[in-house]
């Protein structure tokens, strides 16, 4: 079985960005036994729920009460 | 081989137990049997929740839903390796997040007399005779209206076309989840079992949620519900056949991945349950799989495998890097070679207070700290049950004998 091939176009780059060495120190704490590998990974995670909080609103008013509606229906 | 496509496909509240793949007696799924036959298919296949929501999040993060959270981790990584997101669903809140585009085909609500909110609470609490009688006027809870299997497909198919390459397709098939609101179902005429079952079950409040069921989906016997139910199962496989037979036409099928699976299963009338997915018993918890690998043919899968466990199989296979440890472990080595990936499956119960199971292939533990069902209020599940799945593959005799050797895997 042949797995695809990485083409470099397709690859995701990644940049550095500097950080506080304390702040460093107290995400790798907070990280312990979380399932998180790296402060990388948590610094990402935490943007990207930064980021998409700003640009969308998961819980509009009008959204909720279709969602409301259609689970009602369904019995819950 | 350019990267691939990947479409997702779930089947809301599918169970084995209606599908002739799996021995039913009617066939209520020939596409999806012809699908399984030319690609890979898990006969034991189980969720990590009886419940959509936690359920939905295991298969997206590959994580056990007490790790979860709302991290919606795969989508997240298609979309950052280039690929269009897609979902076609309406749950919306957190499972929009990396899908460019999330939505279902719009559909009208049911008009009625009255819509008004405060008289819809108080109906749900009126008993099941008033109830009945109320929905007639009042827009109830089962008024509102679900894109039909064949839109969804049709939508899908539309999306595709129009995608860039490559990209991610989910597509969230609700019509088989009770009360089948998409399904049109004549009533055969077959005699009522409404009074049988009401003696059968023991808890008033629970005897009140089933009287409001049958109000909802207006028949009076489970074999007619479970005649609906087999056709909404009809009604998808036709579907998901439209959009399989499509790609085959437009001979994308060499460069797409397709995983088709159930959320949860549902219990028809197993175990006192009536139309509830509640309660860990194997109807809720064991469901279909099925998985299109380009140049990979078919093969038939009987060692354990859980919902956790496709994320990290398509991570390895598109070679991505996951620096979240996941829960799941990749099925590669079943796939390729048949080594057995994991001996044990784990469940939390999604609809009631506090139960969870452990399962390997020849025995069942499950703990019920507070058995208390959200839905019907009724307790499904005594403290501790244990199972001997050998001999008693339907769950029915609790072997439990003060402690178990899987007790260790649920503290």
């Amino acid at each position: 079985m042949k797995r695809p091939k990485k083409k470099e176009e397709n690859k995701v780059e990644y940049g550095t960005i500097s950080l506080p060495t304390p702040l460093i120190d107290k995400i790798r704490k907070r990280i312990e036994g979380t399932g998180m590998n790296s402060v990388s990974a948590y610094v990402a995670f935490v943007l990207r729920e930064v980021l998409s909080s700003d640009s969308k609103d998961f819980f509009e008013k009008k959204d909720i009460k279709k969602l409301k509606t259609k689970l009602k229906s369904l019995g819950y | 081989m350019e990267k691939p496509n990947v479409i997702f496909i779930v089947i809301d509240a599918l169970r084995p137990k209606n599908l002739s793949m799996f021995s039913y007696e009617k066939e209520t799924d020939k596409n999806l049997k012809k699908i399984a036959n030319e690609n890979i298919f898990f006969r034991n296949y189980f969720s990590t929740s009886n419940s959509t929501a936690p359920a939905l999040n295991s298969i997206f993060t590959g994580l056990y839903p007490p790790n979860h959270g709302i991290l919606h981790q795969f989508p997240y990584t298609t979309d950052e390796e280039g690929y269009e997101t897609i979902a076609i669903d309406w749950i919306g809140m957190w499972f929009k997040e990396g899908f460019d585009y999330y939505e279902e085909k719009e559909t009208k609500e049911t008009k009625k007399f009255l819509n008004i909110p405060f008289i819809k609470k108080i109906l749900l609490h009126l008993p099941a005779w008033a109830y009945k009688f109320g929905k007639k006027v009042v827009k109830t809870r089962a008024s509102a209206e679900f894109s039909p299997a064949i839109d969804t497909a049709n939508l899908g198919i539309s999306k595709i076309k129009e995608a860039k390459k490559p990209f991610f397709l989910f597509m969230h098939f609700w019509d088989t989840h009770f009360p089948f609101p998409t399904t049109k179902y004549k009533s055969k005429g077959i005699k009522s079992d409404t009074e049988e079952i009401l003696k059968m079950i023991k808890e008033n409040s629970q005897k009140e949620y089933f009287k409001k069921r049958m109000a909802d989906i207006g028949l009076n016997s489970t074999e007619e519900m479970i005649n609906k139910y087999d056709e909404a199962i009809k009604n998808v496989d036709e579907a998901v056949g439209k959009v399989y037979q499509f790609l085959k036409k437009e001979k994308m099928l060499d460069n797409t991945i397709i995983v088709i699976q159930g959320d949860h299963g549902d219990s028809l009338k197993e175990h006192n349950i009536f139309f509830e997915h509640s309660g860990l018993y194997d109807v809720s918890i064991h469901v279909p799989l099925i998985m299109h690998i380009p140049n990979f043919e078919h093969k038939e899968i009987n060692e354990l495998a859980e919902n956790v466990d496709v994320i990290p199989t398509l991570l390895e296979f598109l070679e991505e890097k996951e620096e979240q440890k996941l829960d799941g472990v990749s099925l590669w080595p079943l796939i390729k070679d048949g080594r057995e990936v994991r001996e044990k499956i784990f469940s939390w119960d999604g609809l009631s207070h506090d139960i969870k199971s452990v399962m390997t292939k020849d025995r069942k533990l499950i703990i019920a700290k507070d058995p208390t069902c959200n839905l019907c209020k009724a307790k499904h599940h005594k403290e501790k049950e244990e199972y001997d799945l050998e001999k008693d593959k339907e769950e029915l005799e609790n072997i439990y004998s003060g402690k178990s050797i899987l007790e260790k895997d649920l503290e």
